[in-house]
């Protein structure tokens, strides 16, 4: 496990490489797009589990956190979906780089998933495995502003009720989302997003039906495309997890299983 | 402003990020950021790095780190303990700074576990000459009992509804209070902590110690640290903020940048 800053000088991106380990070396390195907000930080140790387990596996692994998310550099309040989009972009040519493959399998998590997809025609990414994919960014919003108005009258959370004038504009569970980003979000439906039909895609839900129109979709774009619901609940739209660590053993084994 | 990743310790398996001010100097003490729970080093909901950027723009270098086994930082068996790894660790991190960046003096900061870990390694390391504590220990009053119990007193229904959940509760309760893991901390014997403090001050120790809302099950009025220590020598070198509108982790944005003001403000007043 190497942490080491990639990309431009004067906006680094914060990287995490898992070499491989064990008799197996394989010819195709992956990447870990992980989500955004408090959803980073809950799937932190899971992705780093994933990685490590894949390294063992013989992966070459890079994991990465966006322009404005964890240790990168950057404000939240000041990134774009497009620039995040950039950075899984870059992030595939520096794991080129630093593995020596060409050939890049992408893990995506939640909005990581959506933005791995959306890129992963660019990037020409050998496989995509996408791990409960936020499918119209619209509802993604609209659960996080949801949530964030149940938290603030929580008492798990506050001694008395809190109103969102003590919140910032576009301020959900801690993370001010950027003018850019929430009307980049509105206008995400993955449904529409295109495919080349050489990629390998994997769909993993851990909620029933998160994903039922955009499988149909993709069955018909794609020879191999493959979805499976796993009994392992993230509970990402339910208020009392939003701090809690991701554990999700099943999925991690499973996605392990995924990789070609 | 300029971060740093270093990888240090025996076993270089130690991952941490340094944030640094525009002009570095070394006769300022550098502020020490701990891991709260599990979360890794960007604490919860980022909490270490918005900590660490806010500081180092006002000219203190700050590191934050992932102790063994958490975060990014590789987990190595030494056969140590949970409490000795993780004073190893801080004590490695010290002293890594200390050769880096020739600083010499530490101010640490942590939330919950890490206001413990603050604790303990300031009473092992005389270079920590300073600790904020969020939601660290804190010692129950009369007045603290009173306060909790008066809306229960006055409201019969509420009354009844706590007895019988109290009773029903019981064999719960024992049960959840001994699977107390390594990530949950437990309160010192008031003797002890009192000892420590006792020698804490003769370092000239400095404190500010902030509670939040999230602990109203242990904390629940701005003096009940006083009230706890009354006539002791060291009350006059900790300072306490008491915010109970503020949940534990500080999730509102505008609570936060209120929160690490005061911090800020304290450094200042006592460190520049």
């Amino acid at each position: 496990m190497h942490a080491f800053y990639f990309g431009k000088s004067e906006q680094p991106l914060y990287g995490v490489s898992h070499s491989p380990s064990g008799s197996n070396y394989h010819d195709k390195a992956i990447l870990i797009c992980n989500s955004v907000g408090h959803e980073y930080i809950r799937s932190h140790r899971a992705l780093q589990q994933l990685a490590e387990k894949l390294s063992s596996l013989g992966y070459y692994v890079l994991r990465f956190d966006y322009r404005g998310v964890g240790d990168s550099s950057g404000q939240f309040n000041e990134v774009s979906v497009t620039e995040w989009l950039a950075n899984i972009k870059l992030a595939a040519e520096e794991l080129k780089a630093i593995s020596g493959q060409q050939r890049i399998n992408v893990i995506g998590l939640r909005l990581g998933a959506t933005l791995a997809l959306m890129s992963s025609e660019q990037c020409n990414f050998n496989q995509v495995i996408m791990w409960d994919p936020v499918v119209f960014g619209q509802q993604y919003l609209e659960n996080l502003q949801r949530l964030h108005k149940e938290f603030l009258t929580d008492r798990m959370w506050f001694f008395s009720d809190r109103s969102e004038n003590d919140t910032l504009e576009n301020e959900f569970l801690c993370y001010q989302y950027a003018q850019a980003v929430v009307n980049e979000l509105k206008d995400i439906n993955l449904l529409e997003t295109n495919v080349a039909d050489y990629q390998l895609l994997n769909s993993i839900n851990t909620e029933q039906g998160n994903s039922i129109e955009l499988d149909e979709v993709l069955k018909n774009k794609l020879n191999d495309y493959d979805t499976k619901y796993i009994n392992e609940a993230c509970n990402w739209n339910q208020l009392e997890y939003i701090d809690k660590a991701l554990t999700a053993i099943k999925v991690i084994d499973d996605i392990c299983g995924l990789v070609k | 402003m300029k971060e740093l990743i270093h990888t240090y310790g025996e076993h270089r398996n130690l991952q941490g990020i340094a944030s640094l001010p525009e002009k570095l100097d070394s006769k300022r003490p550098a502020v020490l950021l701990l891991n709260a729970g599990v979360v890794h080093k960007v604490g919860p909901f980022d909490f270490n790095v918005s900590f660490a950027r806010l500081l180092s723009a006002d000219d203190y270098l700050v590191f934050r780190f992932d102790l063994n086994g958490m975060g990014d930082s590789a987990k190595i068996k030494d056969g140590s303990l949970h409490n000795e790894s993780v004073m190893n660790d801080i004590k490695a991190t010290l002293s890594f700074l200390q050769s880096q960046y020739g600083i010499d003096q530490f101010v640490v900061i942590g939330l919950c576990t890490g206001a413990d870990h603050a604790h303990k390694i300031a009473c092992e390391d005389s270079r920590v000459i300073g600790n904020v504590w969020l939601d660290g220990y804190g010692y129950t009053t009369w007045k603290f009992t009173f306060l909790r119990l008066l809306p229960v007193l006055l409201n019969p229904k509420r009354l009844a509804f706590a007895i019988i959940n109290r009773i029903k509760n019981r064999k719960q309760l024992i049960k959840k209070a001994r699977g107390v893991n390594a990530y949950v901390w437990e309160l010192p014997e008031k003797e002890k902590y009192l000892n420590d403090m006792q020698l804490l001050d003769k370092r000239g120790f400095k404190c500010l110690y902030i509670y939040s809302g999230g602990v109203k099950k242990y904390y629940n009025y701005k003096n009940q640290f006083n009230d706890s220590f009354k006539g002791q020598a060291f009350l006059k070198n900790i300072d306490v903020e008491y915010y109970p509108q503020f949940d534990h982790t500080y999730t509102i944005l505008k609570d936060r940048q209120q929160m690490m003001a005061r911090v800020n403000k304290w450094l200042n007043t006592y460190f520049s």
